[in-house]
């Protein structure tokens, strides 16, 4: 006697076609960087003194801050300074100082390695840089964070 | 009018723009930057108008008080790579009738030499 088997289903899940997409795949995006690991990045490019005071603006100053015209901090600005922060690398000898514009934007100052100073301002667009060694001001589009860090590092 | 270069006029430095190491140029960056006057209000003062004024939120503190005669603040200006007519203009506030402004726009470099150029004053002990 014999017995025949079933005839084996080609598809068990079949995707339907307006569900599939055909696009290749054309690179792996690095997923955004956690709170946590910027938390890292500002203690180990700032130390506890800058990552304190950056937590401190975040978290007190609201708008009307100050004599009542304070602006809280911008998160484009912020978002350009922890770009700079990736690449940046400072004098051994100058800790760098960060502080808060009354226009919402933070400024990061530090002196070169002939005691020269170094001034970064991050605004929402654009970064304004003075370097007194050379006597330059200038401004970069934010984009350009992570060349521009890597142009000031000693 | 303008006041005489031979006056000195202070500038409040709250914890934004002070770190304990460093103050900001953002202090003096801009126009319409305020000062006061210490030929009408004495520096003594300026403690309490300043803190009662701008400590807001109530972590921000007044951190030191910087001193700069108007005379070096204009040859500041003058000996600048790009020089410029810095004035001070009287502008009192209800709040503080010694109150004052530079009304130029003074860049990030200059803003660099007059807080270099500035005399810190700490706070007095209780």
């Amino acid at each position: 006697m014999t017995t025949t088997l079933p005839q084996p289903r080609q598809f068990v899940y079949r995707l339907s076609d307006n569900l599939r997409d055909e696009t290749p795949a054309f690179g792996v995006r690095r997923s955004a960087p956690s709170e946590g690991e910027r938390e890292e990045l500002l203690l180990s490019k700032l130390g506890a003194k800058g990552w304190g005071r950056l937590h401190h603006f975040r978290n007190f100053y609201s708008a009307g801050w100050g004599g009542g015209t304070g602006k809280p901090l911008s998160p484009r600005a912020l978002e350009t300074f922890y770009r700079f922060l990736e690449s940046a690398r400072f004098p051994e000898t100058s800790m760098p100082s960060v502080f808060l514009t009354d226009e919402g934007t933070i400024e990061l100052c530090w002196e070169d390695q002939t005691g020269k100073a170094v001034q970064v301002e991050f605004r929402p667009s654009d970064i304004e840089l003075y370097l007194e060694a050379d006597e330059v001001e200038e401004s970069v589009p934010a984009s350009e964070a992570k060349a521009l860090a890597s142009r000031l590092a000693p | 009018m303008p006041i005489s270069p031979d006056e000195d006029v202070v500038r409040a430095i709250l914890t934004d723009k002070w770190d304990g190491q460093r103050a900001s140029p953002s202090l003096f960056k801009g126009q319409n930057v305020s000062v006061s006057r210490l030929a009408i209000i004495p520096l003594a003062d300026h403690w309490d108008i300043f803190r009662s004024r701008l400590e807001n939120p109530p972590e921000r503190r007044l951190e030191r008080i910087g001193e700069i005669n108007v005379g070096r603040l204009q040859e500041i200006g003058r000996d600048y790579a790009h020089p410029i007519e810095l004035t001070v203009e009287p502008k009192p506030e209800d709040w503080n009738r010694a109150h004052a402004e530079i009304p130029q726009n003074i860049t990030r470099g200059l803003a660099n030499k007059i807080v270099s150029a500035l005399k810190l004053h700490k706070p007095p002990a209780n």
